[in-house]
Formats: C-alpha cells, sequence, structure tokens
C-alpha cells in the first residue's frame, strides 16, 4: 500500500493512502488543485480506503476505511469507494477537531459576502450549493462549516460536493462544464456523485468568511425563489442541533453561536429553479437587499 | 528487554521532549496518544509543564482537542458520581467508586486528561440486591438481557450484567470482586472493604491507595484486549510515582499487602513492566519482598516478551507475526486465569457459534 501521499485539504494535513487503483483515479481527479505537502510535515489525519478482508485474502468487492490503523466496524460496496473515502474524513474531523465549532452546513462566498446555508438532509442545500458555485461564488464548505473563535471565521475546505439523487441529473445539465464524478448508488444516501470544487476555491480555500447572511434553504416543487423572515433565536436553536461538538464548547460554544447569528441576518429560502435561487442570492452578493 | 522503545512512551517519560520532535515525529505521537487512549493524559502533561504554547499550532489543536473531550466527560462523571450517591444512599449503601472515576473523584494526576467508557462502582456481594434495585430506580437499566449472558454476569463473573442511564446514557459497572467468581485466584474482597476510605472530604469513598495500586495491576494482568494496556500502565505508574513521592514506608507496605490478598506475583509483573517501560521508581525492598512470588525464568520471559509487544503502540504498520501471537497467548491466557477450562470451552464455543450475531471474531469475546 506504501505511505500514500500527504495533501493539504483546507487547514488539515490528511495522509491518504489506498491500495484500490479506482479509488487512486477518482481522487486524483477531485483532489487535483489540492497541495501536496512533502513526506516529513506534520499530519492531522491519516487515512487510507483499501479493500475490505474477506475469507480467502484481501475482498475484491467491499472497501473499509482505516484511520489510525484502525478499520472501521462498517464495510461497503467498491462502487462506493469515494463517497466512503468522504464519509470517513467527515468522522475524522467531526470526531477529533475541537478546535474548532463545527457546523453542519454548506458555506459560500461572494464579493465577500459568506453566506451558511445550514440544513438537514433532502433540504436542496448541496444541489444549491453546486449551483452557486458554477455561478461564480466561492464554494467554501458543502458538509462542514469550521468556526474559530480565536480569529471569528469561518473557514471550509472545498472538498467535493456531494450530490444526492435526482440532483445528480439537474446540476448535469445546470453546469455541463462541472467536474462531477461517477454516480454510484449509496444505502446510506441513495444515488451519490461528488462534483469538484472549482479550481479558484480550492486555491483561495484559507480566506474564511464571517456569514452575513444565515440562510435556511428548502427545495420546494413549483415555489417561487423567495427570502422570508426567520427568528434568530430559532436559528441559534437549529445551528446548535446541526453542531457536531456544540456540547463539548460548552458555554464557549453557545456564545460563539450567539456571535455568529447576532452578526448575520437569518432567512429561510424557498426554491424551485435553480437560476431563479441564484439571482435572488446575487442580488445579496452585489448590493444592499431589503431583509425580508 | 523492550528492543526500542516507541516515541509515545519516550515524551510520556519526558514531556518536554514533545517540544524538541521534528514535524513528523509530532504527528506520530498524536497518532500513537489517540490509538492508546493517551493522547488527553500527554496534553494534560503539557499542560502542568506550561509548554503548551510553545508547540507548533497544529500540534497545539491536537492537544487541546484530547483535553477537551476529556474535561467534557469528566464534568459528566462528577454529575453522574452525585446521581450514583443519592442513589445508593436511599438504600443506606456507601459510593466506592474505582478506576478512572475513582481518579478523577479524588483528583489523581492518573485521572487528569484520562478517558473513560464507564463508571466502576464496587458493592459488597450480599448488597448487590439492593444497589441493583436502588440504580433501577434512579434510571440505570441492566443491558445482556438474554438468559445466557445473564448467567455469564451473575454467576461467573465480579460484576453484575453493565447498566445504563434510560435517559442519560451513561453506563455503569457495578462490581462485587475485582476478580471473577470463577477465577483461579480468589481474593477476599471483605479485606478490601476493610480499608476503603473517603475521596476528600466528601462522603464518597474509594480503596485505600495501596489497595488501588494493586487492584489497577490485578485488572491489567487479566485483561485480554490490548487497545488499553499501554494506558493501564501508564495509570499505575502515575499512581506508583504519586502515593510514593516522599512516603518511603509505603514500599515496604505495597508487596506485603499484595501478598497478603493473594496477588503478589500480579504486582511484580506489573511492577516490572512499570519499570521496563516507564522508568519507575522502584525500591529495592520491594522486589526482596516479592522475592518469594518471582515466577520462574522462561514463564517469566515469555510473559514479559508478550507483553511488551503488546504495550507497543500503533507504529504504521499493520501487527507482525510476534505481536499477532503476543495478542493470542495474552488473550488466551487472561481467559485461563478467568475461567476454570470446561468452563472456559463452554464459554467460548457458545459465543463463537451462536452468538456471532454479536461478535463476529475470536478476539472480541466476553
Amino acid at each position: 500500500m506504501g505511505g500514500g501521499i500527504l495533501l493539504k485539504i483546507g487547514p488539515f494535513s490528511v495522509r491518504v493512502a489506498t491500495d484500490l487503483p479506482v479509488f487512486a483515479r477518482q481522487f486524483i481527479s477531485s483532489y487535483a488543485d489540492f497541495p501536496l505537502l512533502d513526506a516529513g510535515d506534520f499530519f492531522d489525519f491519516d487515512v487510507a480506503v483499501v479493500r475490505a478482508e474477506g475469507v480467502f485474502g484481501s475482498s475484491r468487492r467491499r472497501v473499509c476505511f482505516l484511520t489510525d490503523g484502525r478499520r472501521s466496524s462498517s464495510e461497503l460496496p467498491v462502487e462506493q469507494v469515494s463517497p466512503t473515502f468522504e464519509w470517513g474524513l467527515n468522522w475524522c474531523i467531526a470526531s477529533q477537531a475541537h478546535q474548532y465549532l463545527i457546523i453542519h452546513a454548506a458555506v459560500v462566498e461572494k464579493d465577500g459576502v459568506t453566506v451558511l446555508l445550514p440544513a438537514p438532509p433532502g433540504s436542496g442545500k448541496s444541489t444549491l450549493c453546486a449551483g452557486l458555485v458554477s455561478r461564480g461564488w466561492r464554494l467554501l464548505s458543502d458538509e462542514m462549516a469550521l468556526y474559530d473563535s480565536d480569529q471569528n471565521m469561518v473557514f471550509g475546505m472545498a472538498r467535493p460536493v456531494s450530490l444526492k439523487g435526482q440532483s445528480v441529473e439537474i446540476i448535469k445539465q445546470f453546469a455541463p462544464c462541472a467536474r462531477l464524478g461517477d454516480a454510484v448508488n449509496t444505502v446510506a444516501k441513495g444515488r451519490v456523485a461528488l462534483m469538484s470544487a472549482p479550481s479558484e476555491s480550492v486555491f483561495r480555500v484559507d480566506e474564511g468568511g464571517l456569514p452575513a447572511w444565515i440562510i435556511f434553504p428548502q427545495y420546494v416543487p413549483g415555489a417561487v425563489a423567495e427570502l422570508s423572515r426567520f427568528s434568530p433565536a430559532q436559528t441559534l436553536v437549529t445551528l446548535a442541533e446541526q453542531s457536531f461538538n456544540f456540547d463539548l464548547h460548552g458555554v464557549d460554544g453557545f456564545e460563539a453561536l450567539c456571535g455568529i447569528v447576532a452578526g448575520a441576518r437569518c432567512a429561510r429560502f424557498s426554491y424551485s429553479s435553480l437560476d431563479e435561487a441564484i439571482s435572488v442570492f446575487d442580488d445579496l452578493a452585489g448590493s444592499f437587499v431589503e431583509y425580508p | 528487554m523492550s528492543t526500542h522503545e516507541s516515541i509515545l512512551v519516550s515524551v510520556l517519560r519526558n514531556p518536554v521532549r514533545t517540544l524538541s520532535l521534528r514535524p513528523s515525529e509530532l504527528a506520530q505521537v498524536i497518532q500513537q496518544g489517540r490509538r492508546a487512549n493517551l493522547l488527553g493524559e500527554l496534553a494534560s502533561r503539557l499542560d502542568e509543564l506550561g509548554v503548551t504554547d510553545n508547540l507548533p499550532e497544529a500540534a497545539r489543536d491536537h492537544f487541546s482537542s484530547a483535553l477537551l473531550i476529556a474535561c467534557r466527560q469528566h464534568d459528566v462523571v462528577r454529575r453522574e458520581i452525585d446521581y450514583l450517591r443519592s442513589a445508593l444512599a436511599r438504600v443506606k449503601l456507601p459510593l466506592i467508586l474505582l478506576k478512572g472515576a475513582a481518579y478523577v473523584a479524588g483528583a489523581h494526576l492518573a485521572g487528569s486528561g484520562r478517558v473513560f467508557s464507564d463508571i466502576d462502582l464496587l458493592v459488597r456481594k450480599s448488597d448487590i440486591a439492593n444497589a441493583e434495585a436502588a440504580l433501577r430506580l434512579a434510571g440505570w437499566q441492566g443491558t445482556h438481557l438474554k438468559s445466557y449472558d445473564q448467567r455469564y454476569y451473575r454467576k461467573w463473573m465480579h460484576e453484575i450484567p453493565p447498566m445504563v442511564h434510560v435517559r442519560r446514557e451513561t453506563c455503569i459497572d457495578v462490581h462485587h470482586a475485582i476478580l471473577p467468581i470463577v477465577a483461579r485466584t480468589s481474593v477476599d474482597t471483605e479485606k478490601l472493604f476493610e480499608r476503603v476510605q473517603p475521596i476528600g472530604r466528601t462522603d464518597v469513598l474509594t480503596l485505600d491507595p495501596l489497595d488501588m495500586i494493586i487492584h489497577s495491576a490485578t485488572h491489567l494482568m487479566h485483561e485480554g484486549e490490548p487497545d488499553n494496556l499501554l494506558r493501564d500502565l501508564y495509570d499505575i505508574h502515575l499512581l506508583v510515582s504519586q502515593a510514593f513521592r516522599g512516603n518511603c514506608n509505603l514500599w515496604s507496605e505495597l508487596p506485603v499487602r499484595a501478598l497478603e490478598l493473594g496477588l503478589g506475583r500480579v504486582l511484580f509483573y506489573t511492577l516490572r513492566l512499570c519499570e521496563e517501560v516507564f522508568q519507575t521508581e522502584i525500591s529495592s525492598c520491594c522486589w526482596i519482598l516479592l522475592n518469594p512470588v518471582k515466577p520462574f525464568i522462561l514463564p517469566r520471559w515469555i510473559l514479559m516478551v508478550a507483553y511488551h509487544r503488546l504495550l507497543q503502540p500503533y507504529q504504521g504498520r499493520s501487527s507482525t507475526l510476534l505481536e499477532k501471537l503476543s495478542a493470542h497467548f495474552i488473550f488466551l491466557r487472561s481467559h485461563w486465569l478467568k475461567m476454570p477450562l470446561p468452563l472456559l470451552v463452554a464459554h467460548i464455543t457458545y459465543k463463537y457459534f451462536f452468538a456471532r450475531d454479536k461478535v463476529g471474531e475470536l478476539s472480541r469475546i466476553a
């Protein structure tokens, strides 16, 4: 398997190894723009995706995720090797990187206006996020917003956007130039395809942002793209629920969230057409938008 | 005896060394610490020395993360201790804490930065029914409800099936002895009760400091899983170093007490390992007193080789043949010590063939 490669993914140095050529290919294409580090550098996470152990040597069909040399208990079909890596790395970050308050949310930015998009699965958050970044918005994150309380900034990792279900086809039509990996069927989340972040987002990944807007998107068939007022208190509660390590940070975590919410305008956003949605977002970035 | 010392052990012995490590070595220390469940304790040592700020930021983040996890867990443990104390008080039983929870409650060095998965407590066997009823009333529910598991715990083990709180999901292990009922060595638990003492000024109790060391040693030498061996040995290194600081008389009392409890050999091996791995200072009078139970050279050598293999933290590679053999040897030995052979065969057969849904692999049995 060898020592793998050491890659800078956002604020983290990640050592990635594999014994699967298919994963190596997919990984190289979706992480092509990420900087390589020297083998002697510090690493935060040591991960690998390898063939699972079968009865007669290694399995051809199933893969598992390793962190610090320890195998995950779950094994997945080899077709899902890239999502396995993404989920595994998410787990490493969510369970170990407590220097950040970690919120399950997408983060995008344009012209200095940062927007935080927390939303439960199925709300159309990733679709909207993929649409925005194919139309000039910078991707900070699709899954995890990393809030650094010392710098009072939210950072992302510009990792691939994970598109689920119908949104794979929607994005293919909406942005034919998007770098999309093969769609695979997964048990946990249905059909999944990974869309690489635009190169510029990767190059500027160290630039954090403080959310000017916290927007809860919701895909509603036939709806007109529209922002509506959402209570800051409710936003705070939802962010706490969507945080991976809010409880660990105790009072500091609560105060951090209060700060984020107090500095942003909170809204709900329903949409059905990506074009319309993006024009509403472009208005947020472009000029003063009257708060709904 | 150890061929080459791991980088984690060398920084645990001398935490200041962390400051002079190369970036890749620092990453390795963090990785080994994480695998051995010792990262929080190392972070705590660095914090006590006030050198955390001199570390590179990336490394510092890992240490502060590990400390944060431990601190939050200790908050929970202290709150649970309070609940446990009042639950047992309703049936007029004292709360006697063992191991991790006792270290935390007693502000032992071995507690700071330590993470653990359950709270261990000790109750007289005759009080088990009362204690269990009181704990149930306070929201802790029994687990392992299958009749085989119930029999396994209640007839053979030194604890009742673990209890989990219905709302807070905290897990407690209620012990009535420090070794299984059917174990090869039998320890008179009453002798431990005779010397229990309060933790600080509270009405929560724990074992006498010497008994605490002996109990941890007993646990270490009967443990079949290698995952926390290094952590458990480090606990003992700290307990010993803390207990004997400025109190040399205890050096003769410790072996005498261990021999009285029938645990002399357990103490012998444990202190040997402490000395060889962490260079714990152990008085020569202790070795002289333990001489009568000193094992023969061959079994001693085999056991020490096996333990040294298993005490190696993760080296960034898969296990060697010697490591795999050592793991199997220690696993089988621990079961051999904990159960008579016919029972062991019956137990392994049952677990392997009839309860595979949960265990799957041999090393997860029991």
